[in-house]
């Protein structure tokens, strides 16, 4: 039985795949969408612990997902991930989010991450 | 290079500098390199993980370890691909006026702008027909030109939107045509027509706007046209 659950939002397929299958050594249940409107979708219909989007993500931004999930399930921690060594000045980060992790995530910060968001919940 | 004016889209983006077109470029490109690099990164964890469960006493299966091979193989040509393009982009300022193979030269810039289009959700294609088609023209200009041209497009265009690009071929020089298509109305940018030409290197680049046809032209003439306007 996984401890958690998470759901991957990013366009980089066989990134957020491997994601997934190696989170299942760690007992963490993962899921992913391509893309900023799948994710709001899903979200409707499906629960989820915790949810990591790209900043960078192709029709509706990463930023303005947030802003929507935030929107409709206030509670729902978020982490934000960005290719970027620190986000640009010219990118809007969205109000509410847990924290932001560069690419490229190491594994092990990203699970130490999730542990500390959802035990403060 | 010398305009017809200087109010109009072509000479407000000639006053970008090539240093910040080539930043644009970089950036969008270490970007994707930076994903290459995540997924070869989370695909090693993987097969560290798979070592980790065997030594627990679980099976690793060929069929596993064969995928995880394939994705190596297929990151790393995606990434001597990305390498490749970017190299040739680079040296394409070693001499201000060459001859080059225009659809090479657009279908790496493509490429590298790709990016860019995926991001809004509009799709580049291709229509170049893939042959070697030789011009004489300063090859960073007609890539600066094109870039800020596709730029412009992109910024105004919506979600599903189709941006395809071909090359003419005429006695008088090379014709790059843009068209635009979607399920609306299409949308150009406000572009005006206008013609750069510099002197000092001797190339002409045109843009001809038309609103109606929804297409812009980018002509190479053969003959540099010192005196037209």
């Amino acid at each position: 039985m996984s401890k958690f659950k998470v759901l991957f939002v990013d366009d980089e397929e066989e990134l957020v795949s491997t994601l997934v299958e190696r989170l299942k050594y760690r007992d963490i249940a993962g899921a992913y969408e391509l893309n900023g409107a799948s994710a709001i979708e899903r979200l409707r219909r499906e629960k989820f612990d915790i949810v990591i989007i790209d900043l960078k993500l192709p029709g509706i931004s990463g930023a303005e997902t947030t802003r929507v999930v935030k929107q409709e399930h206030p509670e729902l921690p978020i982490l934000l991930i960005t290719g970027h060594g620190s986000p640009l000045e010219t990118e809007e980060i969205p109000k509410g989010i847990e924290d932001i992790l560069p690419k490229p995530i190491k594994l092990d910060t990203l699970v130490e991450k999730i542990q500390t968001v959802l035990r403060q919940e | 290079m010398s305009g017809s004016s200087r109010d109009n889209w072509f000479e407000r983006y000639r006053a970008d500098s090539e240093i910040q077109f080539f930043g644009t470029i970089t950036a969008s490109v270490s970007h994707e390199l930076n994903n290459v690099i995540s997924i070869l990164n989370q695909t090693g964890g993987l097969l560290e993980d798979l070592l980790y469960g065997a030594q627990q006493g679980q099976e690793i299966t060929s069929e596993n370890l064969e995928r995880i091979a394939s994705k190596i193989a297929a990151q790393t040509d995606r990434g001597i691909s990305i390498i490749r393009r970017l190299n040739s982009f680079a040296h394409t300022v070693d001499e201000p006026i060459m001859e080059f193979d225009l659809g090479e030269l657009l279908g790496n810039l493509m490429a590298l702008c790709g990016r860019f289009a995926a991001l809004r959700g509009i799709e580049l294609t291709d229509n170049t027909g893939g042959g070697r088609i030789t011009v004489k023209n300063s090859p960073i200009g007609v890539q600066q030109v094109v870039f800020l041209l596709i730029r412009d497009i992109l910024g105004t265009g919506q979600k599903g939107d189709t941006v395809s690009y071909s090359i003419e071929e005429g006695e008088s020089g090379t014709v790059i045509v843009f068209r635009l298509a979607n399920g609306r109305e299409p949308e150009l940018p406000n572009l005006e027509s206008t013609i750069s030409h510099s002197e000092e290197i001797g190339a002409t680049i045109e843009v001809i706007v038309n609103q109606e046809q929804k297409s812009v032209r980018i002509n190479l003439p053969k003959q540099y046209i010192p005196g037209r306007e």
